[in-house]
Parts: C-alpha cells; structure tokens; sequence
C-alpha cells in the first residue's frame, strides 16, 4: 500500500472529538465495537481506523487495546493504514472472476491511473480486491463504499470512476 | 484459569480402543485415555490452560462413525466406545503434523529447544515423513526483546497458548492473536516491542510455548567469555529452585543434585566465588522490613505490595494504577548480591556478580538497570548450557561449602528485634513463593496463602498472591475496599519462583495437573526455612547501610 | 408457464420492502397473528411436520432446533438471523433483505413469540451496509403497526429486532464465530459442545437461522406444515430459492419447490438458466458456494432436493448453482477457490490453516509439467482428508470438498502433469 504524505503526519483522522461522538452514539457499548470502528473509519474520510482512533475506543469502551487490534486486522474490511477517499473493491471470487473480471479490473486500472493494490498520489482512489460480496448474477461486480456496481462494461467503469471522483452521487444512479 | 471439576458423585463407563474405563462425570476422553494408559497426542493443550482444541491432533472417532471429535474437548459419556488409533486417525494426525513442519525451520541443532521441542518430539512419534514447503510469506526475523525474551516468529506454530497464559492466564494482556489464515499471528498489537506495551516479562509465554517461537535470552557465550577473564572475580549466587530444572535437562534422578555439588561445578567452571543466597535474602528480608515497620508506624500506604520483579510495576500501572502509590521494593537477593558484594567486598570492584534463578523478570530487572551491579541475571536455561558445555557428571562431584562473605568487623550496632521479626515474616512468606503452591486441605491449590505474623507484639495479616491472574482477581475483588494486610506479596507465576519463566518449560505446570510437587518430591531443600543466617544477614544489613549502599530494590 | 413457485417471492417488485400493508395484502403477519395465540408446540408441530431445513447450508431440521431451543429452562432466550451470506454464488438473503424484509422480520417474530425471547439480531455481513440501512425502514413500520416492539398486537409480548455489521468475514457465516462477531469480538468458531441452544448469545440459549429459513417459516404457517411438505420433496418440503450465476444466459435467484427439477432443467430451461451464453458448452457447475460439491455433466440429470442431490453425491448447500463452460480450466477454477479459502480461514486451526494454503500450492503445482509425483497427489489427498474430518468448523471441514469432487468428476485434470505420466525426455502434453 503506498503510504500519502499525512500517515506519516500521526494526524488523527477524524478528530478526537468526532472519535468520541460516535463512540457516545453507541452507549460505548465493548459490544458495539464493530460497528463504532466501521463508523470511525468512515468518518476518517480515508477509509482506515487510525492508531489513535483505535487507542481512544480503547481506552474509553474498556476492551484492551490488544483486542481492538485483533478485530482491525481479523476482519477484511477494515485497514489501519490510510487508504483513498473511495476505495474501489473488485470481487475475485470465481463467479465474477470466470466473468472476466480481470479484464475490468485492467479497465479501472486504467482509469485511475494505478495497479491493483494501490492507492493513487492524491488519495482518492484505492483499488483492491475482495471476496464475494453478493452480487454474482452482475458479475463482475465492484463495491466502493456501501455500494455495489455490477454488469460493469468499460464505459459504466469510466462514468463511475468520474462521478466518485467528482464526489457526485446522483450521477452514479442507475450505474 | 481451568483446573479439572470432575463431577466426582456421577461415574460413566466408557471404552477406549476396547479397553473399558470407568470416570468422573464431565472428565474429557483425553483424561479418561490417560487414565488407561492410552495417550492421544496433543499440541495446543494445556493442563493449566484453557482448552482451545486448535491443533486437531487429539481427535478422536466415537461410536465408530460421525464427525471426529477433539479429546481435550470433549467430555465422556455413558457408554461410548472411542477408538483413538484407527488407520484414518493416524493418517490424519501426521496429515496435521507434517503441515505443522511443512515451513518450519530446520535449524533445531542450534534452536533453544532442540531435544526439548514438542513438535520434534510429535514429528518423530507420529512417523512424519514428507514436509515440503508450500511457500510461507518471510515471516519477521528473530529478536531479542529488551534483551530478555528471544521471539523467532518462524517457529511459531500458531497454536496461540501464549495468548491464553497472557490474557486468561496472567489477565496480563500484552499479546493479540491478530490477521487471518496463514497470516495469523501472535504478538503485541501494531509489532510494538513487549516493552512499550502491557508486557511485564513474567516469561509464562515462554513457559507454554511448544517450540523455539519464545524462549528466555542466552546469554551463556557472554557467561563463558567473562569465566575466562583473568583480570576479574566472577562470583555467583544460585537459588536452590534452579536444581530440579538442571537435573531433568542432565537426566539426573531427581533430588540428586544438592546445592552444595552445583557450588562444586560452578567453581570448576570458573567462578572463583560460589555465596549462599539465603543470606541475601535473609538480608533483603531485612530491608524490606524497614519499609514495612515504617509504613506500619505511619498507617500510610498499606499494603506494602511486593511483586517478585520491578518490572512487574508495569502490571499496576496498566490495570490498577490507583494501587501504584502502595508498591515498595521487591527485594531481588541477586541485587542485593551484586550490591554489597561490589561495596563491602576488598576486590570489589573486580567482581563479576552473577545471579541464577527460575525467573525471567529479574533478568529485565538487571538489564534495565544499565550499568546496574548485577552482570549476569541468569535463568535456568543458561546454567543448563554452562553444564552440558562443560560435560560435567553432576551426579559424581562432591560436595564443597559456600564461600564464606567477609565483612569487615560488625559495627556492634544491637539488633532490633522488631525489623527481625518483620523479616522473619517477609522471608517467610517470600520463601513460600518461591518453593511454589502446595495443596491445601481439600485438594484445592492455594492461590492466596495468609500469613498470621506478630511484629512488635502486634498481630497482622499477610498475604502471599501466586500468578499475576490471582492477584488482578485480587484486586478487582477489593476494587474501592482497603486491602487487609499490611505485606502483599505477588509472585509473577501461578506455580511459584520454581516454575518461573526461567525455569525448563517441561518442567512447569505438570504439579498443578497432579496437585503435588512434582518438580522434588519430596524434597527438603524447598522446605521453608526460618531466617537463616540472622547474625550475619543482621551484619550485612548494618555494614551496607553504614557504607551509603542503598537498597531500595 | 415457469415451474418456478412464487410463495416466499411473491410480490417481489410489486409489493414495497418497507410497507406493512401491502405485506398485508400478501397475507403478511397472519402466521404472526398465530404464533401469538397458539401453544408454542403446535407451531413447532406444524414446522416438524413441514420437513422444512435450514436453509444457510447445512440443512438441519429446523423443527428439531426450535424443539430444542423450547426444551431448555435457562432465560433469556434469543433470536438470531445469520444473514451473513458471504459463500460465492449466492446472492437470495439479498434478495430478501434488500426486496422482501417483513417477511423476515415476521419469521423472527414468529419464533420470538414461539420462545418469548428478549430479542432478536440480524448479523448482516458489512458488504450489505446498504441494505441494512434500508432494512431500518421495515423495521420502523413494523413498529409503528405494533408487529415489533412492546405488546404486540395486545399479547403482553415484547420483542423487538436489532441490526448488527458484520466486517468483511466469511467464516461469521458459521453461527458460533457469528455469536462471538455479535458480542463484539474477532469472529472465530467456538468449540462445540456446549452447543448453541444451550450457550450461545451473551451465553444464553440461542436460536440461529439462515435468512431464508426464517423467511419460510410464515408460508409454513399459512399453508399448514403438511401442504408445505406436499409442496416439496418428501424429506425436505417447501421451496428453494435457487442462485444460478456464473456462464448461464439468465443468471438469478429462483424459487423452485423442492424435488421438481433436474440440474439439467434448471441450467438450460428457457424458464430459468436458459443455457450456456455465447455458444459456449457446459464443462462443470459448482452447487452450494465454494464450500460445496461440484459436478460434470455426468450429473445433470440429478434432481434438485435435499435427498435426491445427497444420493447423486452432491449437495444443495446455500442454493447456489454456479455455471462454467469449457473456456475454463478446472485446475484454474479450483486454484480460485482454494485461494478464497486462504483468504477467509480464520486461522486458529492446523487443518484449516495450514491445509487451505497447501492445496492451493499443490493446485499451482498441478499445472507445471511433473512438478509432483503421485506421492505427492497422495499427501494432498491425505491433507484433503485431514481438512474434512479434523478442522475445528464447518469452514475447513468442507474448503476441500470442491477439490475432492473435481478429482472425481475430472480425474485427468490431476493426472496429465504427473511426472509419472509424463512423457519420456519431455515435459507432458
């Protein structure tokens, strides 16, 4: 994963402020720790749990940061290191794959201008790959965010790519 | 922490393999084997840990089909027949063990624990033939962490008991069992090193671990190097604790190996100075009685708590920092040793001080103390190495005495009978911890032994806490409540200084399954002693203070 | 006329997700309505009598569970729906999450009201974040129409339902790593016994049913359990809903009564798959998600129930039928499954752990001209085997089920390379 210019800043994304706000928003509930993680990653803008984000749900929902830890790297979904403002998720199971899903995947490579795996110079776009998400009469399917593009032909990539790169939802409508 | 609750009103009647045994409800098939003298291998179990059923090796077919079972696992019942052998389960099992050995290192001749490896042993009892490796990721290199613990990641069977013994076990914590799949591993969150997490070097993890993933540093070639030097008096004290760990690795009957024959060999082998180390700790009971009395006189910061280890602070300060105020000196003799020896001793300055005992902690202790006095804090392991490099016969050496520890004249001060009694007390208990648990009435462990002692015609409570899982019970119990005693006592490991983190892996946790002291049985050395040395411990005590020594640890 | 059954999916794309009275059109909440005023027994009896199975993939009789469940004293009991749905090729919990939530959120209640349980969970895999912030709606109405929450319907009963994410892990799709995901922690299986039903929830009795399970179990109520049997296959009655993906001209979810069609129907039927795109021949499907059996054209004429797919040696699993023409390798396709396994293993047993990532290497290998010996296809059938009978959870005990059904189907595939077979002073082929 390429590392931008302010992981190395040890800036805490999103605030402390925010941190705590949604970890409040759930009663900070050691139940609910999943879910104010995913929250938090969220909210950093950059799709990671920052270590200091992670410290403080830590500290302030009583689960030793040991085992904070362990969910940050159990679960896939989760990154501890900053990735892009979206990041682009391309199913590599077999259904979608057996669908050529590497042709799309060249295709978004293209598009963003990098290699699976990375993430761009401006830290908006992160393209990786995940396992099945669900959607495998579509194949092959992409999920950026909470959500899924199937039936991806080059130009549905291309106008999806612009639109989450203009931050523009409704354009994606219908993709 | 699991210890064995067999229903003991309620028998079942089983068969293992065809031969018929009779047990305890809610005992496990792999206990009901053993009972009859069937033993199933096993790799991630752990009498004194809970049961994970992780490795797989242990499983076992019931009632001669269905889904195959895991015997640490699973409880008997009425009227199974278990096969434990069939062709399928030894197919399996080295199926499982040669997947264990597929990316696993071969160094063994130069690994810690070669001869003294689970995985070797399991690889050679279960007829492993074909391991070919199936492209493992680099895993990281080995590393000394604060010179104390020797993590080799590449070893790591994944079999995750150091996690356990640290979470369940110790309520320590310092370890995560982190990633998925083939990634899995275990260590400190985010790669931090031990140190700069909850981490306070009790060594359990490198007790409970099967191979040469963890082990207690070497620093025997160091050893050796300074037994060579002619400019210098190497000198050693050893506590009797570390006999029963140099007589399983030299297969020595055990109870052979006397103090006085390991003071023969350690002067052969270079130290031209063997003390006794019941005087340091006679002393260092002394010291920690003044504090004692002083807090007493005070009716401040009671309990005096007492960890085996400075290092053990660290605990206090994760989990109970409001208890930090409370903690005083752990009163290592070894230090003390190290620290008189150097002060009051005519060549001290030439003195090499060196300290054997079953703890991992107190070598961090010395590390930690740079420049600090004590040169060599030594585990069990090393004096093992020095022995088996030597070809020493232990069995065949005679006796000799102790070196005698000259002082100059004693300063006439009288003694204070209040400090010795005191010390009396401390020594009593921290000897106790030392020689491990001992079964109390009703066939239960004791984790917390009390102690009724008189000091100045005063009675007062004390107590003696084993493992460091025990004592965060402890203080969890009494979380917002005074703590009723006026001398805590906290040893790091659940089965005492003997099964300490320096002490032979093989050798610690079978006395809990057994509920006796299988390590010296029976043996008198490790019956407690009443302050030994008082006259001359008194002496040391008075001399060292008079010189400026400080003994605040 | 389509043989498909339209019962669970009835109104789909008429009816609105999150509107209770066109649910009620539908004859929503009716079996709810019965479940509140009859002996919880009787319901059980209707669903025993149903032969319904559970429909996550391991099929065990729902009937049994809930009798189970209902037998032990301990309280409070709760109500737990596995929609983590994350085997490749399925896609129908989606479908109803997404398209049909109160006949879910009916099902749990219905068995909410069966055990009077404290409360109900969804534990929805984190990819479907989407939908579970959708499924909210149907659970607003559902409270305002008084079918959640306190009283329902006057009963004096209290239930309500609570969405918990998952994060992006397969193996939560077994039920105990499911519980432990739910209580907030890594989401690896737990030994088993104690079972569920008596430690599962917070350590308290627990039911676990698949999404659609549940989503039967209202049809099972309104049509009575004997019809509900008549419906389907003799030992396993009622509907399933059916995901055909992969290399078929019309790929999605089917809902066809049980026993009533062959694979073979349900790939090329203009009704449902309609046939291989592009002129392309069928090579192989794989049935049940990764985790399932897969299977050469010898097997087509199988029909699709419980009973019939187990005698053929294969199996329904989760529902899911995925199709592959012969521009597919069937060393490359294995190598892509062995490699989600790898990937999804949670990694705390030796089987699983170890074996995964040596089937996918020995797969690799396979392709390599006498880059292994028999000896070695022996090892890896040996390693098959100790996955199968020895993994710690129903993860690893079926990761080598796909390998070990393509030796079967496809025994040339894991011969060609073999240095044994290789032709002499040259590589093979």
């Amino acid at each position: 994963m390429t590392k931008t210019p302010d992981a190395e800043a040890g800036f805490c994304r999103p605030s402390e402020e925010r941190v705590l706000e949604i970890l409040d928003s759930y009663g900070n509930d050691p139940q609910q720790l999943i879910a104010a993680l995913l929250d938090i990653q969220e909210a950093s803008g950059r799709n990671y749990v920052d270590r200091r984000a992670a410290e403080l749900a830590s500290a302030r929902l009583k689960v030793p940061l040991t085992q904070v830890y362990e969910i940050l790297t159990f679960y896939s979904m989760f990154a501890t290191e900053p990735r892009g403002r979206c990041v682009i998720e391309l199913c590599e199971s077999a259904p979608c794959h057996f669908q050529e899903a590497e042709r799309v995947l060249s295709w978004f490579e293209n598009a963003l201008d990098v290699k699976c795996g990375e993430t761009d110079a401006d830290g908006v776009f992160t393209l990786s790959r995940t396992s099945c998400v669900g959607a495998c009469d579509g194949g092959p399917a992409a999920r950026v965010g909470d959500e899924v593009f199937v039936n991806l032909t080059r130009d549905k990539v291309a106008r999806l790519v612009k639109s989450l790169r203009e931050d523009d939802p409704a354009s994606r409508e219908g993709l | 922490m699991r210890e064995a609750t067999p229903n003991t009103e309620k028998t079942v009647n089983l068969t293992i393999d065809g031969i018929p045994a009779s047990v305890p409800a809610g005992t496990s098939i792999l206990e009901a084997a053993r009972g009859v003298g069937v033993v199933i291998p096993t790799l991630c179990d752990r009498e004194d840990l809970p049961k994970r059923a992780v490795c797989r090796l242990c499983v076992v077919e019931c009632d001669g089909g269905g889904r195959l079972k895991a015997a640490c696992a699973t409880e008997v019942w009425e009227g199974v027949a278990v096969a434990t052998a069939t062709p399928e389960l030894r197919r399996v099992r080295k199926s499982i063990v040669e997947m264990l050995l597929a990316d696993h290192p071969r160094d063994c001749f130069v690994c810690p624990r070669n001869l003294n490896c689970e995985l070797q042993r399991l690889a050679f009892e279960l007829g492993a033939r074909e391991f070919p490796s199936y492209g493992k990721e680099l895993p990281p290199a080995p590393a000394v962490e604060a010179g104390t613990i020797a993590r080799d990641p590449a070893k790591c069977v994944k079999c995750a008991r150091c996690v356990a013994v640290c979470r369940e076990g110790q309520k320590t914590g310092a370890l995560s069992a982190s990633f998925r799949s083939a990634s899995f591993q275990v260590g400190p969150p985010y790669g931090d090193a031990l140190q700069d997490g909850a981490c306070v070097f009790c060594g359990r993890c490198a007790s409970v671990c099967p191979v040469g993933a963890i082990t207690a540093s070497d620093r025997t070639d160091a050893l050796e190097a300074a037994l060579d030097r002619t400019d210098a008096v190497p000198s050693a004290v050893f506590a009797d604790e570390v006999l029963s760990g140099v007589e399983a690795s030299r297969a020595l009957p055990p109870g052979s190996l006397t103090p006085l024959k390991l003071s023969t060999f350690l002067k052969l082998r270079g130290f031209r100075k063997v003390y006794p180390r019941a005087l340091f700790s006679a002393a260092a009971a002394i010291f920690k009685a003044e504090t004692l009395v002083k807090r007493l006189k005070d009716g401040s910061a009671l309990p005096f708590i007492s960890f085996c280890s400075e290092s053990s602070r660290r605990f206090l300060e994760i989990h109970f920092p409001d208890l930090l105020f409370l903690v005083g000196p752990s009163g290592d003799p070894g230090r003390l040793f190290s620290l008189s020896a150097k002060k009051l001793l005519p060549d001290g300055e030439k003195i090499l001080a060196a300290s054997f005992s079953p703890s991992l902690s107190k070598k961090r202790d010395a590390l930690k103390d740079e420049g600090g006095p004590l040169d060599f804090a030594l585990s069990v392991g090393e004096l093992t190495n020095l022995v088996a490099r030597s070809g020493a016969d232990l069995g065949k050496l005679a006796e000799s005495p102790y070196d005698p520890f000259p002082l100059s004249a004693p300063s006439g001060a009288e003694k204070d009978p209040i400090l010795l009694e005191a010390a009396g007390a401390i020594r009593l208990l921290d000897a106790r911890g030392e020689s491990g648990r001992i079964l109390e009435e009703g066939g239960k462990l004791g984790e917390r032994v009390p102690l009724e002692a008189a000091i100045g015609g005063r009675k007062t409570n004390m107590l003696l806490v084993f493992g460091l899982g025990a004592a965060h019970d402890l203080f969890t119990e009494f979380r917002g409540k005074p703590l009723p005693w006026s001398y805590l006592r906290v040893v790091n490991c659940p089965g005492g200084c003997v099964e300490g983190g320096g002490q032979d892996p093989t050798l610690v946790g079978k006395r809990l399954a057994r509920g006796r002291n299988v390590l010296k049985t029976p043996d008198p050395r490790l019956a407690i002693p009443p302050l030994p040395h008082e006259a001359a411990a008194w002496d040391l005590f008075r001399a060292f203070k008079e010189r400026g020594g400080v003994f605040s640890s | 006329m389509s043989r498909e059954k339209r019962l669970i999916t009835r109104g789909l794309g008429e009816a609105r997700p999150e509107s209770v009275s066109d649910y009620e059109k539908l004859g929503g909440f009716a079996a709810l309505k019965k479940a509140l005023e009859l002996p919880p027994e009787e319901i059980i009896a209707e669903i025993k009598k149903a032969k319904l199975l559970g429909r996550g993939g391991a099929a065990y009789p729902a009937g049994n569970k809930w009798e189970h469940l209902l037998r032990i004293p301990e309280r409070p009991k709760y109500v737990v729906c596995n929609a983590d749905e994350g085997e490749p090729g399925t896609f129908k919990d989606k479908l109803i999450l997404d398209k049909l939530p109160l006949r879910l959120v009916e099902g749990m209640a219905v068995a909410g009201a069966v055990f009077r349980a404290a409360g109900g969970y969804i534990y929805v895999r984190g990819e479907y974040r989407a939908i579970q912030k959708r499924f909210q709606k149907a659970l607003g109405s559902a409270r305002e129409a008084n079918y959640l929450g306190r009283n329902i319907l006057g009963s004096g009963f209290d239930f309500d339902i609570e969405i918990v994410s998952g994060a992006g892990a397969y193996v939560c799709g077994e039920n105990s790593a499911l519980l432990n995901s739910t209580e907030g922690r890594v989401g690896r299986p737990r030994i088993k016994p104690p079972h569920l039903a008596e430690v599962g929830l917070f350590q308290k009795p627990t039911l676990v049913n698949n999404v659609e399970t549940f989503a039967s179990v209202p049809l099972v109520l309104e049509m009575g359990g004997r019809a509900y049997l008549e419906l389907g296959h003799p030992e396993s009655g009622g509907t399933k809903l059916v995901c055909l993906s992969g290399h078929v001209k019309r790929p999605g979810v089917y809902e066809i009564p049980l026993g009533s069609l062959t694979l073979r129907e349900l790939i090329f039927d203009s009704d449902f798959g309609d046939g291989v795109p592009g002129g392309g021949a069928f090579k192989f499907g794989h049935l049940g998600g990764q985790s399932g059996p897969i299977f050469s054209q010898e097997k087509l004429d199988a029909v699709y129930s419980y009973a019939d797919l187990r005698k053929a040696g294969l199996s329904v699993g989760s529902g899911a039928v995925v199709v592959m023409d012969s521009s597919v390798s069937v060393l490359a396709y294995l190598k892509k499954v062995a490699a989600f396994f790898v990937h999804e293993s949670c990694g705390k047993c030796v089987p699983c752990r170890e074996g995964n990532r040596a089937v996918l290497k020995r797969l690799s290998d396979l392709e390599i001209p006498s880059a292994l010996s028999r000896s070695d296809l022996e090892d890896l059938a040996n390693i098959a085997a100790a996955m199968s009978r020895a993994s710690f959870c129903g993860l690893g005990q079926s990761a080598a089920t796909h390998l070990k059904t393509a030796w079967k189907a496809f025994p040339a595939e894991f011969e060609r390379n073999l240095r044994e077979n290789a032709a002499f002073g040259a590589g093979a082929r």
